[in-house]
């Protein structure tokens, strides 16, 4: 019998879990759908993590969170079981980013580089001595190029592997890697602008 | 020049994406870079956002909620191997006139798609459905769009008459059990380079009933009674209990007053049985189930034979019935209508493991079709002439069911090889263990919780001390226990000593690589990463790519290593990397030849479909579904496997209207059972 993690308390390694668990695991949610609270368990907060660097606020990752379960759930029979439920249920949570995006884009992110300047005046010494700032990473996301912002938020928030964005996102992996590195580079930039020239 | 710049940033975004791989399946190596610095930082970061709790539990709810309100739409679909899975995706607009002018929607798979294409056979369909994309893209159809009768029907529609509204080729590339989709470029299939040969004698049928059935999902119809009789023919004998969590039932819906339960077990060492408000009840022995996934299926004869000797001998086979063939290791029975058996609505699924014992066995309740009316019929004929030309596209309802046992069992390379570890318990030793537990609640109001840990001991004690555990657990909170076991090999329990909430690590999941060094053994992560493994099975092989739960990882007694307390230990078997094993002829690629040599008439569930209320799809209430004829073309491959192919037989769809329009919820709401008191800890 498996045993599935009921906390969300769960260490990078979950990350290594078997992808084929979640197969087998949307086999029996689909026989008795209570099962899949189990995967809502496994996810959930890679998702939100996810989400919440796209939206950039709480309020918004928490909506997008419940929107990305709740259609995973309803549509679960139109996963394929062809071992990467986790890149099918980000496809569903960057789907539901995007119609966010299109609907809110000026609004978040004009309110967004407001709050930027707010939380990053006089601390970008404080950022280079590792205590970035949620607000101001996740303000500074959104103002890189958008594949480069989408990128970063799924494999460092929601902690995809590149070739599972590659497949998101229809890109080859290198194309993938490139877009990660050039955005952590304009990220650094922007963030820390005198690191980033020191640095290199 | 530039070719160089290009590879050492090509190089670098490697390195970058290394690092962050690296990362994220252990700790960090120290490193100058500082791209990899600001990953980490964000690593960090992003590893210290959590989703609220409550949040996390609402939303949670929210889904067993959703879960069990859609449950017989799920059970519908949970059974890969019928031929249905995928048809009620598509969605067929129901318009009638009632006073407000009402639309509801019905959904149905391919019968737009079949509209289509019956137009050059001559018949005129009663409402215009435009033609497919040419790469069978989905394609929702205005109505007003299509030719002038539809105008009229549309503008005008009449009451009773069902207008077929779009036409979803992606709902008959179904997934790689039911069909194509896998794999496949547009316009192709797993027949794309086979021929078709027909081996059988076409049927002359010329008409044959449409029912017309109520909603049969009714949330909340819950007959404990009934429970309580498949309980005793499955010889699971025990009190009724229902789940429960964050002080309210898992499995409830909330009928206006309150959360009743919706769901309920009766515990009998391993084995369960469960009913649901939709009426259907479930059988399982779960003691079997690491028999069935470390052995390969019976062939089918056999395993059926059994399976209708089990239900017979039970009284549970008082309808007509055809057994078929499915998915792995389980048996379906399928309900016959005027002698034509229901294609997609298997009553009873019964699993019958490798060893020809019953692991499990599922009943949902017959379908009520008590209207009909007579239809004509597309011939045979036609339906093969279908076949014949979409049959190298694969673009129409078909399915593929492996009848090689190689495909359900173990590699050959681990072929009666242990494959699984449990942390064993016995009778009369002390422990202590860290769990999250299940709770339940007596259906008959009675105070003590049965709790079980997650690894299935169940907690025995004082009542007022399970009722503090019960209370604790509730709000999700793991429990560390001390005590003693005690009971039986099949039904262990934990006579408990003494209990804390826990907020350190949970369980998690592993996998990884077992490696023997030092004379300990080592779980090394995919990234490298040794964690040692405490205590392991002393038969556990190293140089093995397992799977394992455990119970966090803690930093070891010198300081710097780290260290997993297992729960349970996989060979990762067919789920390993797929270069660790031999290679396995796919039954769905390489099809050569296909022979049909059975065709005959059934029945096929259109089931009722309400777009998903969260989504920004249009939302309504569908009042009825249908049984409607279909061809059934039955053969095989050139490798053996099962194929089939499903036609619609009708010529036109002028659906009766629904005989009943049913409450969503019983008149009477059942109480809900709550302990009378609490105990105080």
């Amino acid at each position: 019998m498996k045993v599935m993690s009921l906390s969300t308390e769960s260490p990078s390694v979950e990350q290594s879990a078997d992808v084929d668990d979640d197969d087998r695991l949307v086999r029996q949610a689909r026989k008795r759908p209570s099962h899949f609270a189990v995967l809502y368990n496994r996810h959930v907060t890679n998702v939100y993590r996810y989400l919440l660097s796209r939206t950039g606020n709480q309020a918004d990752a928490e909506d997008l969170t419940s929107q990305t379960f709740l259609e995973a759930m309803e549509k679960l029979d139109r996963y394929r079981g062809d071992g990467n439920f986790q890149a099918w249920l980000f496809r569903i949570a960057r789907n539901k980013s995007i119609d966010h995006y299109r609907k809110h884009k000026r609004l978040t992110w004009l309110a967004e580089e407001r709050e930027i300047e707010d939380t990053t005046q006089g601390s970008l010494d404080t950022q280079v001595s590792h205590t970035l700032q949620l607000d101001a990473v996740l303000g500074q996301l959104g103002n890189l190029a958008p594949d480069r912002a989408e990128v970063i938020s799924l494999r460092l928030f929601g902690q995809l592997e590149t070739a599972e964005i590659a497949q998101l996102m229809d890109k080859s992996e290198t194309a993938v890697r490139m877009l990660l590195h050039r955005g952590i580079r304009d990220l650094q930039s922007r963030l820390n602008p005198t690191a980033q020239e020191c640095g290199q | 020049m530039s070719n160089n710049k290009h590879q050492t940033e090509e190089q670098a975004a490697a390195a970058l994406d290394q690092y962050i791989t690296e990362l994220q399946r252990g700790p960090a190596k120290p490193t100058n870079d500082s791209a990899m610095q600001l990953s980490h930082q964000l690593s960090v970061l992003a590893e210290e956002v959590q989703p609220h709790p409550q949040f996390e539990k609402q939303l949670r709810a929210q889904l067993l909620t959703q879960a069990h309100n859609n449950l017989e739409q799920k059970q519908q679909s949970s059974l890969p191997q019928q031929i249905a899975e995928g048809i009620r995706r598509i969605q067929m607009k129901r318009l009638f006139t009632a006073a407000a002018g009402l639309t509801a929607v019905l959904v149905i798979g391919f019968f737009g798609w079949w509209y289509i294409r019956t137009q050059p056979l001559g018949t005129e369909p009663q409402y215009g459905i435009s033609a497919l994309p040419a790469d069978g893209s989905q394609q929702n159809v205005d109505i007003a769009q299509s030719g002038s009768d539809t105008d009229s029907a549309a503008t005008n529609p009449v009451e009773g008459q069902v207008m077929i509204e779009e036409a979803a080729s992606s709902s008959i590339m179904m997934d790689r059990r039911g069909g194509g989709g896998y794999g496949y470029g547009p316009g192709e299939g797993p027949f794309t380079n086979a021929t078709l040969t027909l081996n059988a004698t076409l049927p002359t049928d010329g008409e044959a009933a449409v029912f017309t059935l109520p909603a049969p999902y009714q949330p909340g119809n819950i007959d404990q009674e009934r429970l309580r009789t498949f309980a005793q023919q499955m010889g699971v004998e025990g009190d009724i209990y229902f789940e429960w969590y964050q002080g309210m039932p898992i499995d409830g819906i909330d009928d206006g007053s309150g959360n009743v339960p919706y769901a309920y077990r009766i515990f009998d060492g391993k084995k369960m049985v469960t009913s649901h408000g939709g009426g259907e009840m479930g059988y399982e022995n779960t003691a079997l189930f690491q028999n069935q996934y470390q052995m390969p299926p019976l062939p089918y004869a056999e395993r059926a034979a059994i399976a209708e000797q089990f239900l017979q001998e039970r009284g549970l086979l008082d309808f007509e019935y055809e057994m078929r063939q499915s998915w792995g290791t389980e048996v379906q029975f399928f309900p016959l209508y005027e002698g034509k058996p229901l294609q997609n609505w298997a009553t009873i699924n019964v699993n019958v493991i490798g060893d020809g014992q019953i692991a499990g066995v599922w009943l949902r309740p017959l379908l009520d079709a008590t209207g009909s009316q007579t239809e004509p019929l597309r011939t045979a004929d036609e339906a093969w002439a279908f076949v014949q030309e979409n049959f190298q596209s694969g673009q129409m309802m078909h399915n593929i069911i492996p009848t090689n046992p190689a495909y359900y069992g173990p590699p050959i390379s681990q072929q009666g090889q242990k494959t699984h570890w449990e942390q064993e318990y016995a009778v009369g030793q002390e422990v202590t263990l860290n769990s999250w537990i299940q709770i339940y609640r007596p259906a008959d109001g009675s105070i003590t919780p049965r709790m079980i840990t997650h690894m299935g001991l169940v907690l025995v004690g004082e009542p007022g001390e399970l009722e503090a555990i019960a209370n604790t657990a509730t709000n999700g909170n793991n429990i560390r226990l001390t005590g003693t076991i005690i009971g039986e090999a099949d039904n262990l329990q934990l006579q408990v000593t003494g209990w804390e909430a826990i907020t350190g690590p949970s369980d998690i999941y592993l996998t990884g690589t077992t490696r023997q060094i030092d004379g300990k053994m080592v779980l090394e992560l995919p990234g490298g990463f040794p964690i040692e493994i405490a205590n392991p099975p002393a038969d556990l092989p190293a140089d093995q790519f397992v799977s394992m739960s455990s119970w966090g990882v803690r930093v070891a007694d010198d300081g710097v290593s780290a260290v997993t307390d297992w729960v349970t230990l996989d060979l990762a078997n067919h789920y390993g990397p797929p270069q660790e094993e031999p290679p396995f002829e796919d039954p769905y690629f390489n099809i050569t030849d296909v022979t049909i040599d059975n065709v005959q008439l059934g029945y096929f569930y259109l089931h009722p479909f309400e777009p998903f209320p969260y989504s920004n799809e249009p939302y309504a209430r569908v009042e009825a579904s249908h049984l409607i004829p279909v061809w059934r073309f039955v053969g095989q491959t050139n490798k053996g496997d099962m194929v089939e192919f499903t036609i619609p037989a009708l010529t036109s769809i002028e659906l009766p209207e629904p005989i009943a329009e049913t409450e969503m919820l019983p008149d009477a709401p059942l109480p809900v059972p709550v302990p009378t008191e609490v105990p105080s800890n």
